[in-house]
This record gives C-alpha cells, sequence and structure tokens, in this order.
C-alpha cells in the first residue's frame, strides 16, 4: 500500500456516517431519563445508610426492651396489684352467669314439663 | 439498582419483623382469660323469651279450654286445637334452641376426649331431628287427639334423650370454667407468695399478710378439693350411654362446682384486704 492509496482510503473514512436508524436510537438512549426509584429507597441503596437503619432500629428494639424490664422490676408488689385481682374477679363473674343458666334449667324444666301436661290433658271435646 | 433496592428494603423488613416477634413475646405476659361469647352471655334472655312464650301459650289454652260458651262447640273445639299447637310449637322452638346452644358449649370444651365429644354432639344432632320433625308434625296435625299424643311423645323423648344430654353438657362447660378461675388463683397465690417472701427480705413485718395469704390459700385448696371431686363424677357417668340415672349426679356435681366457685371467690376477698393494706406498706 503506497502513499496515495493511503490518503485516499484515510478520504474515505472521514466520508463515513452512521446509519440513520442507529443515530437515531442511540440520541434516544442518551435523552432518556434514568429509571427513578422513590427518594426512600435510593437512600436504602448507598452503602452506609441501609445498615445504619438496621442498626438504630435494632437499638431501640434493646432498648424497649431493657425498659420494659426495669418497669417490671421495679414493681415489687406486682402479686398484691390491686386491679389484675379485681380484673381476675370480674372475669370469674361469668361463672356467676352461668350458675344461674344453670339454675335456670329447673325452672324451664318445670316449664315445659307443665306445658306438655296440658297440652296433653283433656280439653272439651 | 432495583435488585439492591429491593434486598435493602428485604432486609429492613426482616429486621422489623424480628423486633416485633421479640417485642410481642415479652409484652405476652397477661393472664388469659376464658373469652364468653355474646350468645353465651345473652343466654338467659334468649331463653326467658322461649319460657315467655310457653307461658302465654298455656295461659291460651287455658282460657280457652275454660273459657266461654258464648261460642259454638264446633268454633270452640277449633279453638283449642289451635292453642294446643301453640303450646306445643312453643315447646318444641324452645328446646330446638337448648339444643342449638348446648352445640356452642360442646364445641367451647377442650378437654373433652374428642370420641366423647363426637358422640354428645351427634346425640344433640339426633335431638335437633327429632324436634324438627316433630314442629312438622304439630303443624300439620288435625285432631287434638294426634296433638295430645304428640305431647306426651315429646314429653317421653325430652325425658329420655335431651334433657340429661344437656345438663352433662352445661356441667362440663361450667366445669371448664371453674378449672380456669382456679388455675388463675392458683398463679395469684404464687405471686403474693413472691411478693411476700421479697416484703420479709426487706425486713417487713408481713405476720399480719401471711395470716390472710394462709386463708386464702386454704380456700384455693379447698375449691381444688371440691373440683376434683367434681372431676371423678363426671368421668365417670359423662362417656356411659345409660343417662337416665345420671341425673342426681349430674346434680352433685354441679353442686360441687358450685362450692369450688365460692371457695375462690372467698379467696379473692382475702386477695383484696391484702392488696388494700399492701398499699399502705
Amino acid at each position: 500500500m503506497n502513499e496515495i492509496d493511503l490518503l485516499h482510503n484515510l478520504k474515505q473514512l472521514k466520508r463515513i456516517t452512521p446509519r440513520e436508524e442507529f443515530s437515531r436510537q442511540l440520541r434516544q438512549t442518551i435523552v432518556a431519563p434514568e429509571p427513578t426509584f422513590s427518594p426512600l429507597f435510593r437512600i436504602f441503596s448507598w452503602p452506609v445508610v441501609a445498615p445504619a437503619l438496621i442498626a438504630v432500629f435494632a437499638l431501640a428494639v434493646v432498648f424497649v426492651q431493657l425498659y420494659t424490664a426495669h418497669q417490671q422490676q421495679s414493681r415489687v408488689l406486682s402479686g398484691l396489684n390491686n386491679e389484675d385481682i379485681l380484673s381476675e374477679l370480674a372475669s370469674s363473674g361469668d361463672i356467676n352467669i352461668y350458675l344461674n343458666e344453670i339454675a335456670y334449667y329447673d325452672r324451664a324444666d318445670q316449664k315445659i314439663s307443665t306445658a306438655l301436661a296440658e297440652a296433653s290433658g283433656d280439653g272439651i271435646d | 439498582m432495583a435488585s439492591i433496592d429491593t434486598w435493602f428494603a428485604l432486609r429492613i423488613a426482616i429486621a422489623a419483623f424480628g423486633a416485633a416477634l421479640f417485642m410481642s413475646a415479652a409484652i405476652s405476659t397477661t393472664p388469659v382469660v376464658y373469652p364468653v361469647s355474646a350468645e353465651e352471655r345473652g343466654v338467659i334472655s334468649l331463653w326467658s323469651v322461649g319460657l315467655e312464650r310457653i307461658s302465654g301459650a298455656i295461659n291460651n289454652l287455658r282460657s280457652i279450654a275454660g273459657g266461654t260458651r258464648s261460642l259454638s262447640h264446633t268454633s270452640r273445639a277449633l279453638q283449642e286445637l289451635e292453642a294446643r299447637r301453640l303450646v306445643l310449637q312453643s315447646v318444641i322452638d324452645y328446646l330446638l334452641q337448648e339444643a342449638q346452644q348446648a352445640h356452642i358449649q360442646l364445641n367451647a370444651l377442650v378437654d373433652l376426649d374428642p370420641f366423647i365429644k363426637q358422640r354428645l354432639a351427634n346425640e344433640l344432632d339426633d335431638n335437633t331431628l327429632w324436634f324438627n320433625g316433630m314442629s312438622q308434625n304439630i303443624r300439620s296435625g288435625r285432631s287434638a287427639d294426634q296433638l295430645r299424643i304428640m305431647a306426651n311423645d315429646i314429653q317421653q323423648y325430652r325425658r329420655n334423650h335431651h334433657t340429661i344430654l344437656i345438663r352433662q353438657i352445661s356441667t362440663l362447660s361450667l366445669f371448664q370454667r371453674q378449672e380456669i378461675m382456679l388455675a388463675t388463683a392458683g398463679d395469684r397465690l404464687e405471686k403474693i407468695q413472691s411478693d411476700l417472701t421479697s416484703l420479709e427480705k426487706n425486713d417487713i413485718d408481713t405476720a399480719e399478710f401471711r395470716v390472710l395469704f394462709q386463708n386464702a390459700a386454704a380456700h384455693v385448696q379447698g375449691g381444688n378439693a371440691s373440683l376434683n371431686q367434681a372431676q371423678l363424677i363426671l368421668k365417670r357417668i359423662i362417656p356411659a350411654y345409660d343417662e337416665a340415672r345420671h341425673l342426681e349426679q349430674i346434680n352433685t356435681a354441679q353442686q360441687l362446682i358450685h362450692e369450688s366457685y365460692v371457695s375462690v371467690r372467698a379467696a379473692y376477698k382475702l386477695f383484696i384486704t391484702m392488696a388494700q393494706r399492701a398499699g399502705g406498706v
């Protein structure tokens, strides 16, 4: 290949243009907006924030636990807590209702016996 | 990009879920209370409506049977037939309601042998079927004699198949409630015991509390003894098929559960006295 050939080739290369279709696609890709995520999600994708959030959350949980344990410990007389005792007593009231219901069976039993006896008794005909 | 977001969101969610589990385990130290459904609470009013209907029907029949002479014989006979029908119908409606209620109670029993539970459920179903059939017969009965025979049949069927069954189920239900109540009282005794111990460690005089505590413990113990006796009776009679002779024993079991209940109430009165005095410690 001599010098003239080389120059000729270079001139030809200079004239090369992209195909219409290719340039259109490329333009669209460049101009198109970046895929977006909600700001909240984007925070999680930062390398430090997500583990930090988890750590903060875990710490909060531990604090709540410690606080609850402390509260329980400070209530020395939990067994003699009047409110607890009263609520337990109140829940036994259901048994009382139920005992009344059972007493009710006797009344119902007599009433039904009477009704059936009357219905099987003599009438006017 | 999207996959990284999802991954972090997932990690957060898992962490939150774990924390929630952890916390709920810590909080769930509240005592278990046996739930009483609205149906169960409303039973007495429901039944009293049924009984009122029966009373009304009886009075209606009486007033017609001994009533006015101004009507012709035929129309009085017709009126009486309808009055008789009304009495039987109100009784059957009541018995159906009773069976339905017993079903609810039976389903709520947790400790009963499944085979026995199934047998009792089947018997309830049989009774319901019989009552429903009888309800149709009552509606289609054409003469006073037919209705009289039906009244006798209902009376017999009820005595032989229904009354004892209903009593058995209601007693088992009562037993379960009292069992839970006693367990709660036992837990309460333990908690108070540890309170007294910690007071004594702090050199606080608990002699007065100790007396009350012993009394309360004796009541709870008595309540346990009564309930155990009731349980022995129930264990003996519930699995048996021969029901007719068991009514008296069921009554005894109910009486024992009632005594157990009274004992626990007495213990709770003492608990309250102690708690009130402890307020001043």
